[in-house]
């Protein structure tokens, strides 16, 4: 488990993030990372700074979640939330999960 | 073995049972617990996703599956408990049973796979009844994900 080295933010609180299969080649293989940040996009933050190849897998360039992304907050998916203003508290889980999609190619 | 003849029927009798809509659902392994093996039949949510913003979610459940945010979250704390997901399923309403490109474009996140180990069974489910089921595997020579043997 990472214990990444920043400053506590005054308002940041200790959150648990999981990081499924398809994610931890970005993260060294971890599957839990122990965080401190005060909301979810403070986390995605926290999470890019420690684990750079994390960049670009979440998010897209303007910040936004990717649309074959989900992020929960303990058992709520963040977008019935606050999207990514969704404030964390002491000893939330986060995890982030890929879509799992398809369909045959005959058209809609 | 891909799926166990117990596994394959749970399989085939959800995929008849959703027609018209694609099923869809994964296998988890585990080699060092009980059980071993966990088929969890997923909900597909396209209806909900086309009928809430047909434009970003052009296709209904008839040509697509979209896995429950529910159901991945509970794969996702399987797989905090030590399981991996091994396969992947879905069916084909009234079409084969192939590897789509729709499937490549989502089993893929620049250009890797997402699960590069698993196994993506598809399932031809026509006018009701199971027709064909096809495995299909990332193949990094290949750069594709190619058939084999069930």
């Amino acid at each position: 488990m990472s214990q990444p080295n920043h400053e506590p933010k005054e308002d940041a609180m200790s959150v648990q993030v999981y990081i499924p299969t398809p994610f931890r080649r970005a993260t060294n293989n971890q599957d839990r990372v122990s965080l401190e940040a005060s909301d979810v996009e403070a986390l995605l933050d926290e999470l890019e700074e420690s684990f750079a190849a994390l960049k670009g897998l979440v998010r897209n360039d303007r910040g936004e979640v990717h649309d074959h992304v989900n992020i929960y907050v303990n058992n709520e998916g963040i977008e019935s939330l606050q999207g990514l203003a969704t404030p964390l508290k002491d000893g939330d889980e986060v995890s982030i999960i890929p879509a799992l999609a398809g369909g045959s190619s005959t058209p809609a | 073995m891909i799926l166990s003849e117990d596994e394959w029927a749970r399989v085939r009798e959800q995929a008849e049972a959703e027609y018209p809509a694609e099923c869809c659902g994964v296998l988890l392994t585990r080699a060092d617990a009980e059980p071993h093996r966990l088929l969890l039949p997923c909900k597909n949510v396209q209806n909900e996703l086309h009928a809430k913003d047909p434009q970003r979610h052009p296709r209904d459940a008839r040509t697509a599956y979209f896995i429950d945010p529910k159901d991945l979250l509970a794969i996702g704390r399987r797989e905090g408990q030590g399981y991996g997901v091994d396969v992947i399923y879905h069916s084909h309403i009234d079409a084969g049973a192939y590897f789509s490109a729709t499937d490549k474009q989502n089993a893929l996140m620049n250009g890797e796979p997402f699960y590069p180990a698993a196994t993506y069974v598809v399932v031809s489910v026509m006018e009701g009844k199971v027709a064909d089921i096809r495995a299909f595997v990332w193949t990094p020579a290949a750069r594709d994900f190619v058939e084999c043997p069930m």
